[in-house]
């Protein structure tokens, strides 16, 4: 016999004695269990607070949260902010993902690892950042002072654009990776062909580039806008009153006001809100990210 | 993606926003380090002096101290575990066999998509019940259920690179089943196992929204008393403590483009 003809009998007989050792599937098992004990009781508890568990059972905290309008403008607060922060994640991140996408190689390493490195840093410092940045007495209101280009301190931070500033900033590495990742599976020759045949570079991007990595557009922006919609410390920490959001909300019923029922009860919607906002993206997106590849 | 120097994909627009995000990114990271070493007790900007006098503070006063240890103690048992179950479960599914497996691998990776809230708010009773609140385990075990996911994506990513013949030929060499995955399969997967681990560590390390449920004043870790300190202080601590942070996020991403997968 050949080498080649023996090697796969030898091969059938190790993969027979893997049935023997046992499954690799069961190398999941520690994974499982972890994830049972550190996920699945905690919502589970939580569900069951959510229910009134502790007090008297009864689906009053729900009842309450549907009825009460001002838990309804919460939830309608908090998507717009997450609207807008996605639309301005979009408007920044598109041109840089686009300028990752066509730079050389040498210099792309270095842009990424000016992408990464705010992507890696902590949620906490980046957000205090930008209250240094834009308090009273922070480092813009400072510069414009001192420029005498205003004579008063502008409020720039505990309100809307405080929070859309910070918010932007935190989640701008996902729109631009995905994008960026979504650009990078795009044939070569095709913006090449699209150019020899007479398209400018305006046309390449509308009618090439664009339409090729919509699957990255998408899965940045669903990524951004369910994110955001969770954000608890940066809302806190840049926002006002009237940009309260969800997060802030479960916090303040869990660690102020001590009604565990009702703010599990507010947590446990806004998980059904996110994973339901999840299984609609996932039916959206899924077909598209199979065609990673260029169509004709 | 890099055509020549006449066929650019992108013109001046783009690179004009493309700068635009760029400053956007890395300014406010470097204000907050410039800011570190203001010789002013208040924000101030211009910074009047250079000053090293609140690095000193945050690596000596005990408050900041305890949580910069406790920070990097939970850190590293987070990384370690998250990084031997991860590992092992990417090659459970990427080696193995079983129905369902899709449908799984999603639902394995969930802590990534539940918002931090309402993790902490389970945490919070999970552990109140069983009376670990205020301790080192109870944020390990928490920050390791976040970090999981992400080991597995890097080293299933990894993994799916490497021919399982590999692991087959040292079979029929005479190696078991586990001496091959040990032996072969795992330092080939390396670079996914070392990036696991890294992310693994930094999200343990940041980690504020359980922190702030689950730490109270027995295991205040860095991000709680970053928090803490942001609403209650007003000196520059913060300001260093912060600096002392983008250095390890530089940290990691050096060493993750150097021994781990380059992600793109």
């Amino acid at each position: 016999m050949a080498a080649h003809e023996v090697a796969p009998i030898l091969t059938a007989a190790a993969v027979g004695d893997r049935a023997r050792l046992g499954r690799p599937a069961l190398l999941t098992v520690p994974y499982a269990a972890l994830l049972s004990f550190v996920f699945g009781i905690p919502f589970a508890f939580m569900v069951a607070y959510s229910l009134g568990y502790g007090r008297t059972i009864s689906g009053q905290h729900y009842v309450r949260l549907v009825s009460e309008p001002v838990y309804a403008q919460v939830f309608l607060n908090t998507a717009v902010i997450s609207a807008l922060v996605t639309l301005l994640c979009i408007a920044l991140g598109y041109p840089l993902a686009l300028f990752l996408a066509g730079i050389s190689e040498r210099r792309r390493h270095f842009v990424l690892a000016l992408v990464l490195v705010p992507f890696w840093t902590s949620i906490l410092v980046r957000s205090y950042a930008w209250l240094v940045l834009l308090q009273q007495q922070g480092v813009i209101n400072r510069l414009l002072l001192e420029t005498h280009i205003i004579s008063e301190p502008v409020t720039l931070v505990h309100n809307l654009p405080g929070v859309l500033a910070g918010m932007t900033y935190v989640l701008l590495p996902f729109m631009v990776l995905s994008i960026y990742a979504a650009l990078r599976n795009i044939d070569e020759s095709l913006p090449l062909a699209a150019a020899s045949l007479g398209a400018n570079r305006l046309i390449v991007f509308w009618r090439v580039l664009v339409p090729l990595s919509r699957s990255g557009l998408f899965a940045g922006s669903f990524l951004v806008f369910v994110l955001s919609f969770g954000f608890f410390i940066t809302p806190a920490l840049l926002g006002g009153l009237s940009e309260t959001t969800v997060g802030m909300v479960i916090d303040a019923q869990m660690n102020r006001v001590l009604d565990w029922n009702f703010g599990a009860a507010i947590a446990v919607a806004l998980t059904l809100v996110i994973v339901g906002m999840t299984v609609v993206a996932a039916r959206v997106l899924d077909p598209q990210l199979l065609i990673g590849r260029a169509r004709e | 993606m890099s055509i020549g120097h006449e066929r650019r994909m992108y013109g001046g627009i783009t690179v004009a926003g493309s700068v635009l995000a760029l400053v956007f990114l890395i300014a406010p990271l470097l204000v907050v380090g410039l800011i570190s070493f203001s010789a002013s007790r208040y924000l101030e900007f211009p910074p009047p002096g250079f000053s090293l006098r609140w690095y000193k503070t945050a690596f000596t006063e005990s408050s900041w101290l305890a949580a910069l240890l406790l920070s990097l103690q939970v850190a590293t048992v987070v990384a370690i575990l998250a990084t031997v179950v991860g590992t092992l479960a990417a090659l459970g599914f990427v080696r193995g066999h079983f129905r369902a497996k899709g449908f799984l691998f999603a639902a394995a990776l969930t802590p990534m998509v539940v918002p931090g809230i309402v993790v902490a708010v389970g945490s919070y009773f999970l552990f109140a019940h069983l009376g670990l609140l205020e301790t080192r385990t109870a944020l390990i075990l928490a920050h390791t259920g976040l970090a999981l996911p992400i080991v597995l994506i890097s080293v299933t990513a990894s993994l799916r690179s490497v021919d399982p013949e590999c692991e087959y030929v040292a079979r029929t060499l005479g190696a078991g089943t586990l001496e091959a995955m040990w032996k072969v399969t795992i330092p080939l997967v390396r670079p996914g196992i070392i990036s696991g681990a890294l992310f693994a560590f930094v999200t343990s390390f940041d980690e504020p929204v359980v922190a702030l449920f689950v730490a109270g004043t027995h295991a205040v870790t860095l991000p709680k008393r970053m928090w803490d300190g942001i609403q209650f202080e007003i000196d520059p601590t913060a300001a260093a403590v912060s600096t002392v942070l983008i250095c390890v996020a530089v940290t990691a991403v050096v060493l993750a483009g150097r021994y781990g997968r380059f992600r793109t």
